[in-house]
């Protein structure tokens, strides 16, 4: 292994492809597939606490 | 669990000029830019002429259907190229910079907390197709800049052992752990349900099923991490038992710390009773966030200099203290107060413990062993809400609010027994204090 300093871009560059994998994370899981379950979902099996779901996802 | 390690022990073994991670990161992004594409196209299935095939035979929408095979895909494309990139800092960061390239890494994941408080709106407005766009993009610039400045040497000849052992290694491992997981929640609600058909008092109750709780979260942590962690390495697993209680260590802090912030707005309202715990929560999770990112970046330089394992004790004694005040808080105030400091704690845990890690794994086969330690960011849930939760709900129908005041002090509990495990990790090699 090289054994340079690495500057503050270095460390940046490297782990830069964490940020896009958890931007989509932090989108997909929370917040946009409850709502695409919902959407989904037949409306007779939609109940009024679905919505209280949804907000707290 | 599985697919993560897998990624990254193939990667371990790649002959390829562009380098033994790279092509897995490039590869994998591209994959989940397709597959999020198939996610995003869902609502064009709705009311397909297919809906009463699928329907009568899986009982779902045929949206439903293509919206579960394409987030299946997304796991698994994301996680092998996660489990290349877990290689990147062990490969490429020489040991007294891991620090800081650790806590970069937790502010590359903690940032997008904030990034996604501007994406809620547009999904209340059913802009699926630009959020999808947005992700997209995240994905493939941040591949790029990682794939185009990462400077890999690739490795010129392959390992002389096979897959075919490892991965159903790895296939046991899996098993092994939601096995153990799962026994300990059965343990929990049956125990539970046997004392109250004794009758016995409410504080007898408290301290038998909270001990209980305790003992089925650290117990399943345990054996769930030490045999699925020795089967899943293999018969070097004698030699690499450092890495086996790093593991044990990551998952107890991050079993804690993730159930907490998941319980957070219910005890907001249950025990302290705010009129608005959603805006409470997401004032307290702010609070934290102020604390948790400088704490990340200072952490992990902080480990580089100290050493790794002093900074990864001290977090989880932070936490541990910030918990106990949590437990005591008569109002809201000293609840921001509180998670300020288990953000403190926790920022210092994300950079310190991942540097740790990195120096535990062996070099050749960094991706498959900082993949295994996916069983603590998998095994998070399953530990800390799956047993917390039914011991919550057992509590709170005697009381409203008592369980969760019972479950955040098994929480407290699991802090201080991460402290405890890294009295068995050893660092390769004699450690003196480093300068950056």
């Amino acid at each position: 292994m090289d054994k340079k300093k690495l500057n503050w871009f270095d460390h940046i560059a490297l782990n830069a492809c964490w940020l896009g994998i958890n931007i989509a994370s932090g989108v997909i899981t929370p917040l946009l597939l409850p709502y695409l379950v919902l959407l989904f979902m037949p409306e007779e099996q939609k109940t009024p606490t679905l919505p209280m779901y949804e907000s707290s996802a | 669990m599985l697919v993560q390690p897998l990624g990254g022990m193939l990667s371990d073994r790649s002959t390829s000029r562009f380098g033994r991670r790279r092509p897995f990161i490039f590869g994998g992004t591209l994959a989940n830019v397709v597959f999020l594409a198939i996610i995003g196209a869902t609502p064009l299935f709705i009311g397909s002429p297919l809906d009463e095939v699928f329907q009568s035979s899986l009982g779902i929408s045929t949206a439903y259907a293509v919206l579960l095979v394409g987030i299946v895909l997304l796991q698994i494309s994301s996680n092998i190229s996660q489990g290349a990139l877990q290689g990147l800092i062990p490969d490429l960061v020489p040991e007294n910079q891991r620090g800081r390239s650790s806590g970069i890494k937790a502010v590359m994941e903690l940032l997008p907390v904030f990034l996604v408080i501007f994406i809620g709106p547009l999904i209340d407005r059913g802009q699926v197709g630009v959020v999808m766009g947005i992700v997209a993009v995240g994905y493939l610039v941040t591949m790029a800049v990682t794939v185009l400045f990462a400077r890999e040497t690739p490795i010129r000849q392959k390992p002389a052992d096979g897959v075919g052992d490892r991965f159903l290694r790895l296939l046991a491992l899996t098993g092994i752990f939601v096995g153990a997981t799962r026994l300990a929640v059965w343990l929990v609600s049956i125990s539970g349900s046997r004392l109250t058909q004794m009758g016995v008092s409410r504080e007898v109750q408290i301290l038998l099923i909270g001990l209980a709780g305790l003992a089925a979260m650290a117990g399943s942590i345990l054996i769930g991490v030490y045999f699925g962690a020795s089967v899943g390495i293999g018969k070097e697993a004698r030699q690499q038992t450092s890495f086996i209680w790093w593991v044990i260590n990551r998952l107890l802090f991050l079993a804690a710390v993730g159930s907490i912030q998941g319980f957070a707005q219910f005890y907001l309202r249950d025990v302290l009773q705010l009129p608005n715990p959603a805006t409470s929560t997401t004032l307290l999770l702010a609070a934290v966030a102020i604390f948790l990112i400088p704490s990340a970046i200072y952490g992990g330089t902080l480990a580089d200099r100290f050493g790794p394992k002093r900074l990864v004790l001290y977090a989880g004694l932070i936490a541990a203290f910030g918990t106990l005040i949590l437990l005591f808080a008569p109002n809201f105030p000293v609840v921001i107060l509180s998670g300020c400091i288990i953000g403190l704690g926790t920022g210092t845990f994300f950079a310190s413990n991942w540097a740790l890690g990195t120096e535990l794994a062996p070099p050749q086969e960094a991706g498959r062993y900082l993949g295994i330690s996916n069983l603590a960011g998998a095994g998070a849930g399953i530990v800390g809400a799956g047993i917390g939760g039914p011991i919550a709900d057992f509590f709170n129908k005697i009381e409203p609010g008592l369980g969760y005041l019972v479950i955040f002090t098994i929480y407290g509990a699991l802090f201080l027994f991460s402290v405890l495990t890294l009295a068995k990790i050893r660092l390769p090699g004699q450690r003196t204090a480093r300068s950056s």
